[in-house]
């Protein structure tokens, strides 16, 4: 038997596209609820959550922006048969990751009138999809990774080959690295792999690899491949190649078949033991824990400030005055450097680093640990120096006292850049082409922004959790969520509750 | 623990966090931005009263920044002629860490150079490197060797390492099958090289290697090592041309995996093959 109350989230229009876009993060995602009464009594709907197998994951709601989160809620469709609230995962500190779906969609929204509370009137399954660490993801969640993204490798002639490895070269370092670039490039060159990744199978996410911390099952024969250790001296250090000692995996795992073109296999050894130890090499040149990376970013939210730094972090001054990465893009040297010369192998070296998939999930949590700064310091309006360092000042009131202008993030206009390679161009100076389908073509997605005209901005990634978009209940209107979380970095209800 | 107490959490202990990185950060983002660090390395590299281990260590300093550095994309053509002048030098770290570097900026000369004593019949002592890291190293140009080179190799290999790499470099075109599924057969050959082939022929020539495939796993059955590679060969297999003998070989291989001693590996190959593996969800 049919149910009364249809539910649709995003933009979706039809049960199948319901059931496509079942799929969120801990960010607000606009809800649609339809139906009407069949008691003709008032058009009451009561939402709730309720877990779908034995696990903990929740579902939380929000009549708008500005309310309450709330496990339970009613909304009045009215005559026009209609409304729309929000509704996100519940984060719950502690459990499995976090209170996010492991595999799959275990968790449904329900739908009940409220003159006849006990009877479910309709009901949609979702997942709460974030990413997770790769060490706690359960083999199912492990294996439908690796097969999704060995059919993107199709045998080294897919389309992670053609375009996703072309794009990170040497010629469009302009855009990638050396700048406060590098952080918003690789989150959205990530984000336009995932959802690839989804194309396969939506229930995947990229996991990431906490490399302050040993990853014994990452690094394994069953999923990124067992990788030898040697120890490290000045000789031992080659860029771009293990002189080919490989990544080892079992003949089950999918990324055996990992080829680069016509070169088979993973070259990849590590300076560390894998099994055992955080990624390190030169003690110099530390792999930083989470606490020392997040501190390199200052640690004071929500200030009054010019971009400067706590303490005496020069490099935290606006561009204009400053040459060297600032704010928490200075961690493009330690520990993201770091963790990548770690290893002896393509993954070592810029222009060859993503012939290795390790490449993603050593960049998964790097932008991991942005969020985190992020979350933590409230750093995600665009036009905020602090936030991002390339800002234009707007026109302001001749009456404006001179030491005030530029101060506020509402004088400043972000010096947004279209990137390399969607944006059409030829990166400068090597006059290079965009490579395979990239070119305005970010991947399209029905569970999360979809970017204007396939190609994606500075300030699409840096509000990517959709804090500072209008969240509004005007059908169609749409957030910047990009459609992705981490089970460790939740959405600060509290910064958009009135 | 609510959201906000989290967050909260998280600000408290970066507050009272003192780890001194960002001194260290600056230190390494310093040498990546400044012309004149960078200068201070190619100086020691050009040097002839530098020692060795020093200029190894230079070498090693520019790889260490150089994924993060802007300099050394401007001063790149200056890089490069210092590490040139070590492409021949006596000390064998040194030599192997220029002729690394250059290798990966995708350098011709080292490119030319590499190629030339890897297609000679000197003996491997005498080359600059090892033909095994050799090929790996000019494996980041996929143009840079030739598939005839490769091949001389894959067939007379001067030691097991460099037959392994030309195996994995070479493009499974079908006129190559022939020889690569001779070397799939011989069990001279090390497993490193074997367990690669199934994957590569089977998609080029996929009859030949369903009959090569079928005939060993009827010589040595499902306990040979290689026995779980070739079934996931097999799994390889879409050409409607081969749907008949796929399905022949599905029979034999499903009759294997009932049998006592088959091992697990094999056993999940087999099943990946015959049970289609997981779906994903919708």
């Amino acid at each position: 038997m049919g149910h009364n109350i249809k539910l649709r989230p995003f933009s979706a229009t039809s049960e199948e596209a319901a059931k496509r876009s079942a799929y969120i993060g801990w960010s607000p995602v606009r809800l649609t609820v339809i139906g009407k009464n069949p008691t003709g009594k008032p058009n009451i709907v009561r939402l709730k959550s309720k877990s779908l197998t034995s696990g903990n994951t929740q579902l939380m709601f929000k009549e708008n922006a500005a309310a309450v989160p709330a496990d339970e809620i009613s909304l009045d469709l009215g005559n026009e048969c209609r409304a729309t609230c929000f509704v996100f995962g519940k984060f719950q500190e502690g459990s499995l990751h976090n209170g996010a779906s492991p595999e799959g969609k275990d968790v449904a929204v329900e739908a009940a009138w409220e003159d006849t509370p006990s009877k479910t009137d309709g009901s949609l399954a979702f997942m709460i999809r974030v990413r997770r660490d790769a060490q706690t993801l359960t083999d199912k969640a492990r294996d439908d990774f690796t097969s999704a993204l060995s059919k993107l490798n199709a045998c080294g002639k897919g389309i992670y080959v053609t375009d996703f490895v072309a794009m990170h070269v040497e010629g469009a370092d302009d855009s990638q690295h050396g700048d406060a670039h590098f952080l918003p490039w690789h989150r959205l060159y990530l984000l336009d792999l995932e959802r690839l990744l989804q194309t396969i199978n939506p229930a995947v996410t990229l996991p990431y690899w906490r490399f302050d911390q040993p990853a014994p099952r990452l690094f394994d024969e069953g999923f990124i491949g067992a990788t030898d250790n040697i120890p490290f001296t000045d000789d031992a250090f080659l860029p771009g190649t293990s002189n080919g000692v490989m990544a080892r995996f079992s003949n089950t795992n999918p990324l055996s078949n990992w080829k680069i073109g016509s070169s088979n296999g993973i070259e990849r050894v590590a300076f560390f033991d894998t099994k055992t130890e955080p990624a390190s090499r030169l003690p110099q040149f530390r792999v930083a824990s989470e606490e020392a990376t997040l501190e390199l970013g200052g640690d004071r939210p929500n200030r009054f400030d010019f971009g400067f730094p706590v303490g005496n972090r020069r490099a935290d001054l606006p561009t204009t005055f400053a040459r060297l990465p600032s704010g928490f893009s200075r961690m493009e040297g330690m520990p993201h450097g770091a963790a990548h010369v770690s290893f002896n192998g393509p993954v070592n070296n810029v222009p060859t680093a993503p012939r290795d998939p390790l490449f993603f999930l050593l960049h998964c949590n790097v932008d991991r640990l942005w969020a985190k700064w992020q979350f933590a310091t409230d750093k995600d309006l665009p036009t905020e120096y602090s936030t991002y360092p390339y800002q234009h000042k707007r026109e302001v009131a001749f009456a404006t006292p001179s030491h005030l202008i530029g101060l506020f993030p509402e004088d400043n206009t972000l010096r947004d850049a279209l990137q390399w390679p969607w944006d059409d161009t030829w990166s400068k100076p090597l006059n290079l082409r965009p490579p395979g389908t990239r070119s305005r073509n970010f991947t399209k997605s029905f569970t999360g922004k979809e970017i204007t005209e396939g190609i994606p901005t500075i300030g699409d990634a840096l509000d990517a959790f959709g804090y500072h978009s209008p969240i509004s209940n005007v059908p169609n209107t749409f957030t910047n969520y990009l459609g992705f979380s981490y089970d460790d970095v939740p959405f600060n209800h509290s910064r958009t509750t009135a | 623990m609510s959201i906000t107490e989290y967050r909260d959490r998280i600000l408290e202990r970066l507050q009272t966090s003192s780890s001194g990185i960002a001194r260290e950060a600056d230190d390494w983002l310093e040498l990546a931005h400044s012309k004149a660090k960078i200068g201070e390395l190619i100086w020691i590299l050009n040097d002839n009263g530098t020692s060795a281990d020093e200029k190894t260590r230079a070498i090693v300093m520019m790889n260490t920044v150089r994924n993060f550095s802007p300099v050394m994309r401007k001063l790149q053509p200056e890089i490069i002629n210092a590490l040139r002048g070590q492409i021949e030098a006596p000390n064998v770290g040194l030599r192997r860490s220029a002729i690394s570097t250059l290798a990966a900026m995708k350098d011709e000369m080292v490119q030319e150079l590499l190629l030339e004593d890897i297609s000679s019949d000197k003996p491997e002592e005498e080359k600059l490197l090892p033909t095994a890291s050799a090929l790996a190293m000019l494996a980041r140009d996929e143009k840079a060797v030739p598939s005839s080179v490769l091949r001389k190799i894959m067939m007379s290999p001067p030691n097991e390492e460099s037959q392994i790499a030309a195996i994995r470099q070479m493009p499974s075109d079908p006129d190559v099958c022939e020889d690569l599924l001779s070397l799939m057969k011989d069990e001279n050959v090390p497993l490193a090289a074997r367990e690669m082939i199934p994957g590569m022929v089977s998609e080029a020539d996929p009859l030949a290697f369903l009959n090569a495939a079928t005939e060993m796993l009827n010589d040595s059955g499902e306990e040979s090592e290689l026995a779980p590679w070739l079934v996931k060969g097999m799994s390889h297999i879409s050409a409607p041309e081969a749907a008949e003998a796929v399905d022949s070989a599905k029979k034999l291989v499903s009759k294997l995996r009932k049998r006592k001693k088959a091992p697990a590996s094999f056993k999940s190959a087999a099943s990946a093959l015959l049970d289609n593996g997981n779906k994903p969800e919708q």
